[in-house]
């Protein structure tokens, strides 16, 4: 991969959504698939023009331009008068679009995936394809999905935009406040495949915790703000705080009982709790109770100090109020330590015999790191058979 | 990361007394309404319009005990299945018998898995 490809691939995973989201704002009648097809093509050109002439000075303004153009192109081409005056005016002037206007875009694109009249995981799925900007397997694996079913749902996505002219640009925020919860899921997700990818040299999985925060930080200042997008920031902080210890200088990832605990961030595990605190409220949501989790591990001076026993009673809780086989499945890592091995082997050879979980890779590594443990504990013996 | 430098000066304002207390605290809340089965009422999840479990999306997260207990793998290039099967086996944790290394093509180029 040439430098120019590296750097046309970050901009991509950085920009792409966001230029949509820009362009929808500027020419309203402009379907979302065509956006699509507009942001691709800029890219391409950027591919082709580039290795020639150089880098631009500013390659997202330079993107964005050719993206503005290429829709003025097109509009002209299918001459709906409405949109060409539209077009003159706006090819006259080159405007620069600020960083803080990349990221208000990014915004404006979270609040209009999570459309209500789309049901809730579409809302996701958009969002993850044009907030996150995550390629279809990468959305695929976090949901637990086959990619074509994801393809698929976007395709109808897209053609319920376009058949019941949804807008999905919006400029104001005020309605929103039923939309948070979704909202609040998304934020999660592009957290989570973030810290999922945190290792890797680009950084990439950085980028996208610091998205994940700093969009759940706009939600905090709003008058939307709500319990859950406190738990929500309390769960990402006590993450974020690991960082640095999560990696070793080679990249490699460190299994969290031998983290060097000094290299996590004391101030930000303050903060986390300071919000989790904040988050009292008469029900729980999925991110108190995993917060509650993650703030257990992160008090533990030593991995020995662990209180397993409260890991194992907050998950029973979070599986009680929100079954899901990726929380099953850490809350039989936490019962292996807890030593309640027979009920950790069940719970993971019953995910096993479910067809629609034997695609999930962690459940496969999770047994077999399973039989190691089990191996190397004192009084360590297998699991049952799982005939009784 | 501006976002969390902004709300670390709201936190140094605090004393280390005052900061510490917290942590407790938010723990015992958490405990006392798992105590009082208040969290199990189903009554206020749906009034407060949030997605209960019969909308709710499966999804992973950030989980950890999984995730940070399993080091993850090595991808390593080779020619073929028993190339690769080879170079695992002379892994220094498989030769003294303390670990098994499972061998796996990946399926394509880009993306499948970032782990």
């Amino acid at each position: 991969m040439s430098e120019f490809d590296r750097r046309i691939e970050i901009l991509y995973k950085e920009r792409f959504g966001q230029l949509i989201s820009l362009i929808l704002l500027r020419f309203r009648r402009l379907p979302i698939d065509w956006a699509e097809d507009i942001v691709q093509e800029a890219f391409t050109a950027a591919a082709t023009h580039w290795p020639k002439t150089g880098m631009p000075e500013n390659p997202s303004g330079w993107l964005y331009q050719t993206c503005k153009n290429k829709a003025i192109n097109l509009l002209k081409t299918i001459a709906k008068t409405t949109d060409l005056s539209h077009a003159k005016t706006a090819a006259a002037a080159v405007d620069e679009i600020s960083e803080d206007g990349f990221k208000d875009a990014q915004l404006r694109m979270l609040l209009a995936c999570c459309h209500p009249q789309m049901t809730p995981k579409t809302q996701i799925v958009l969002a993850l394809k044009y907030v996150a900007n995550l390629k279809v397997e990468n959305i695929a694996l976090q949901l637990g999905a086959e990619p074509d079913a994801i393809e698929k749902m976007l395709y109808r996505a897209r053609q319920k935009i376009k058949s019941e002219s949804l807008i999905l640009s919006t400029r104001h925020y005020g309605y929103s406040a039923q939309r948070l919860s979704v909202v609040h899921k998304v934020i999660y997700l592009i957290f989570s495949e973030g810290y999922k990818q945190s290792g890797e040299k680009m950084g990439r999985g950085k980028i996208m915790c610091e998205d994940a925060l700093m969009l759940n930080k706009f939600l905090l200042d709003s008058p939307l703000c709500n319990p859950e997008t406190k738990a929500l920031q309390a769960l990402l902080l006590f993450n974020v705080a690991r960082f640095s210890a999560r990696f070793d200088a080679e990249g490699n990832s460190v299994e969290l009982e031998y983290q060097d605990r000094t290299l996590w961030d004391q101030s930000l595990i303050q903060l986390a709790a300071f919000f989790l605190t904040e988050s009292e409220d008469t029900v729980f949501s999925p991110y108190h109770l995993e917060a509650a989790i993650a703030c257990v591990h992160c008090i533990a001076p030593k991995f020995e100090d662990t209180d397993w026993e409260a890991i194992c009673k907050y998950y029973e809780v979070l599986l009680q109020l929100y079954p899901s086989p990726f929380a099953q499945i850490n809350y039989a890592v936490a019962l292996q330590y807890n030593h309640q091995n027979d009920k950790a082997f069940r719970i993971l050879t019953d995910l096993q015999q479910n067809p629609s979980f034997t695609k999930l890779p962690i459940l496969d590594l999770t047994i077999r790191k399973y039989f190691e443990r089990v191996s190397t504990q004192p009084n360590g013996r297998p699991g049952p058979h799982a005939k009784k | 990361m501006l976002i969390i430098r902004e709300d670390l000066g709201k936190m140094r304002q605090m004393t280390d007394e005052e900061r510490f207390a917290n942590i407790p605290m938010m723990l015992k809340w958490v405990d006392s309404l798992i105590a009082t089965g208040n969290y199990i009422k189903g009554e206020p999840l749906l009034t407060t319009g949030r997605y209960v479990s019969k909308d709710q999306i499966l999804s992973d997260g950030p989980f950890i005990e999984a995730r940070e207990g399993i080091s993850g793998y090595e991808i390593i290039w080779a020619e073929n299945i028993e190339q690769a099967a080879a170079i695992a086996q002379n892994c220094p944790l498989v030769q003294r018998g303390l670990a098994v290394r499972e061998v796996r093509p990946i399926a394509s180029k880009y993306g499948v898995s970032n782990e």
